[in-house]
């Protein structure tokens, strides 16, 4: 008897060959430069590690590191001030981008100028939009609280940084300030996808603006949006450079965010080992959101 | 016999010679540089960057040894230097340092006896014994005769106020009838608190016609000036009672300091309220602009501020007392990379730029004060600041910062703690109880406790 069904042989592809071989290369280089440091920095949480009084990890202390890290208030407090910062900045980005996106889409005078203009806060470095900030919140002779008085809209000097609640709407503006062009870019991008006849073929069925913005824009968006939301919050949770320079983390502890606390607790203080634990927390809570979101993404494509 | 005399008179004639030639032979630069001409050195300092690439540029033009000077800010010095160093990086042949202790813990503090008894290199009129305390010591911390650093530049804090308000005889009466007592430069924390009360109560307008306040304070948590003189009073230094800060490393325990630190707190909560509103927002720099421009009676700051005070209308309406009880002494100095392949060359530019001349030098051009005690004591240095005197006995009655390998982690600590209770986050109790306990728990996370 003969088999009739004759064992199918794999055969190699000379192209996956020819694939592996171009990639791996590049796979190596992210291993060593990427993959590497990842691993480094997992297995030191596992060590006591003052880098002033030893250029090697100390002692093996198990997870001892982790059981601080349950039980460091500070660091909860931190994650707590980022997800509160996260809360605020991020719808507003999203309605900023938005809005000025739909305003832009529209044919106009000057149009690509008023776009370039609306995105140059994005490329400016943190650090100078911090400086450029921490003038404008100034007390006496800060210009935003010029602004106010002059339209009537404060009597006294708003003390920006001085107030936790307030320090942390000051952080947020800053930060909206310069990432709202990210969102208005994307969602410019996402605009550009829909065609002209989806939108004559809503009008000639009677459709007004609101009725065109929820069942054409806002569905066209939706994977933009999960782009920029994805993309925020891992920028979210690691802002640094606009806390340091704009507040330190105060007044008090209202704008210490989880990666100005991680890096308080690695660089200025040497702690390699408890630093690296909460680099890997932060690490672990960041995919935790990414999943998340990616996760609430999957389920609105299926609810379709 | 006549033999033996021969031979003796020839080697007492010889060690005659010997002795007076090299008697008569100078030390110089040029010439105990000559080995390294052509050699490159980089310098990293934390300020005054043109003052000591002017003073380099003449160190080149005597040696041809070139120059770099970079410029770190004071708040990174430490962290960059120290990875640096630990890394067996040659980024700098040579850079300006506060705390010695987390060098010479880490190892990497590179020992200097060698080259200053070296005498092709030393030169003999440099002298060691004329640098100020404040100016930070050569030693290192742990083991005293291991020579580590070369002072460069002494700073201490300075209480300036308003001589012309407190002269005024109006308000000298009404200070007076309120606290029995004449209105004069506070020499301890409660006169302190009592004249920033007055002055925030009393009627009295800045240059620009605003109310003035109490004292300038600030305090972000970044850390400034008066806000570290109450956080190291915080931290259990118990200046009034005469102790160092350094006690709290010999303790290892910073709940022995609670007491202090509670009281300390309480004191600056209620100073605080004598200070302008924006005080929490308010650095070094905004602080000493509202003295400045006439709108407080009082700014504790470091003695750099006398650069600024010789024009506007503030000229003639300010003086500077030593600060209430003790004071915060500050000060940098040189030390050189153990990885460098260049260290006499570096040892050579470390010991220009804090020689005699070169010290007035950095006064002159740049107004970092003087480390030798005998700039203070010159003619030319006390036309030039008539308050040098106060500003030394400031320094001698002053005290450092915890010099440890753990410095930077305190100083963290303390502003946290002290920021939390200014900004109505936590009482002065439950502040100090924190401080306390993140203290401890720096100390046993470095294996102090």
């Amino acid at each position: 008897m003969t088999d009739s069904h004759p064992i199918k042989r794999k055969k190699s592809n000379p192209n996956a060959v020819f694939a592996w071989t171009l990639l791996t290369p590049t796979l190596l280089l992210l291993a060593v430069i990427s993959l590497y440091p990842v691993l480094r920095v997992i297995w030191l949480t596992f060590f006591r590690w003052n880098y002033i009084t030893s250029p090697e990890p100390q002692a093996f202390v198990w997870f001892r590191n982790w059981v601080r890290l349950f039980e460091d208030e500070a660091f909860f407090g931190a994650m707590r001030t980022t997800l509160i910062f996260l809360g605020i900045a991020l719808p507003i980005e999203l309605l900023l981008g938005l809005g000025l996106a739909l305003l832009l889409n529209r044919t106009m005078q000057a149009r690509g100028f008023i776009r370039a203009i609306l995105l140059l806060p994005m490329m400016l470095s943190p650090v100078v939009i911090a400086l450029v900030w921490k003038m404008m919140y100034a007390s006496p002779f800060g210009p935003l609280n010029a602004i106010l008085k002059g339209m009537g809209l404060i009597q006294e000097d708003v003390l920006w940084l001085a107030s936790p609640q307030l320090a942390m709407v000051s952080i947020v503006i800053a930060t909206v300030w310069q990432w709202y062009p990210f969102s208005f870019l994307i969602f410019t991008a996402g605009l550009q996808t829909i065609s002209a006849e989806e939108y004559e073929a809503a009008a000639m069925d009677g459709a007004n603006n609101w009725a065109i913005f929820r069942h054409i824009i806002l569905p066209h968006l939706a994977p933009f949006t999960l782009i920029i939301m994805l993309s925020r919050i891992m920028d979210g949770f690691k802002t640094f450079a606009i806390v340091y320079n704009l507040t330190g983390g105060g007044p008090g502890d209202a704008t210490n965010l989880i990666s100005f606390h991680v890096y308080r607790t690695a660089f200025s203080s040497f702690n390699l080992g408890y630093g690296s634990t909460l680099a890997v927390a932060l690490m672990l809570v960041m995919l935790v959101c990414a999943a998340a979101v990616l996760w609430l993404s999957q389920r609105a494509k299926g609810a379709k | 016999m006549k033999k033996r005399l021969l031979v003796t008179t020839a080697l007492v004639s010889a060690a005659l010679i010997a002795a007076v030639g090299s008697a008569q032979k100078k030390w110089s630069l040029s010439e105990a540089a000559a080995p390294y001409k052509g050699t490159k050195l980089t310098l990293a300092t934390v300020a005054w960057t043109d003052a000591v690439k002017n003073i380099s540029a003449e160190f080149s033009k005597q040696t041809g040894i070139a120059v770099e000077v970079v410029q770190i800010p004071g708040a990174q010095i430490l962290e960059k230097t120290l990875l640096e160093l630990r890394n067996k990086g040659t980024a700098y042949d040579l850079f300006t340092a506060t705390f010695k202790r987390p060098y010479t813990k880490a190892g990497v503090a590179q020992p200097l006896r060698g080259f200053l008894t070296n005498t092709n290199l030393a030169d003999p009129e440099w002298n060691r014994s004329d640098f100020v305390r404040a100016s930070n010591f050569f030693q290192d911390p742990d083991k005293g005769s291991n020579i580590v650093s070369i002072p460069f530049g002494a700073s201490g804090m300075g209480m300036f106020y308003r001589k012309d308000l407190f002269a005024d005889p109006k308000h000298q009466a009404a200070y007076k009838t309120k606290y029995r007592r004449d209105l004069t430069a506070p020499r301890n924390w409660a006169d302190f608190e009592r004249v920033a009360e007055y002055f925030h109560t009393a009627d009295w307008k800045s240059f620009a016609g605003a109310k003035g306040v109490g004292v300038s304070l600030a305090a972000t948590r970044a850390g400034d000036p008066l806000m570290w003189h109450f956080a190291l009073l915080s931290a259990g230094a118990a200046l009034e009672k005469g102790k160092s800060i350094n006690s709290l490393l010999d303790t290892k325990n910073a709940l022995t300091f609670e007491p202090y630190s509670l009281s300390a707190l309480e004191r600056l909560q209620r100073i605080s309220k004598f200070a302008q509103s924006s005080y929490l927002q308010t650095d070094d720099t905004a602080a000493r602009e509202l003295f400045l421009g006439g709108g407080a009676a009082m700014v504790i700051t470091w003695d750099s501020f006398l650069g600024r005070l010789g024009t506007g209308e503030i000229a003639n309406k300010w003086s500077l007392a030593a600060t209430p009880s003790r004071t915060l002494l500050g000060g940098w100095s040189l030390m050189l990379n153990p990885s460098s392949k260049n260290q006499a060359a570096a040892f050579l530019l470390a010991q220009f730029l804090s020689s005699q001349e070169n010290d007035m030098k950095m006064f002159e051009l740049a107004g970092r004060y003087p480390a030798r005690a005998s700039s203070y004591k010159s003619a030319t240095y006390k036309a030039k600041n008539p308050y040098g005197e106060i500003l030394a006995d400031s320094k001698e009655r002053g005290m450092f910062q915890v010099d440890s390998q753990v410095s930077g982690q305190f100083n963290a600590t303390i502003s946290e703690g002290v920021s939390q209770m200014l900004a109505g986050q936590l009482e002065p109790k439950a502040a100090a109880d924190k401080l306390a306990s993140n203290l401890n728990r720096v100390l046993e996370d470095a294996g102090l406790k």
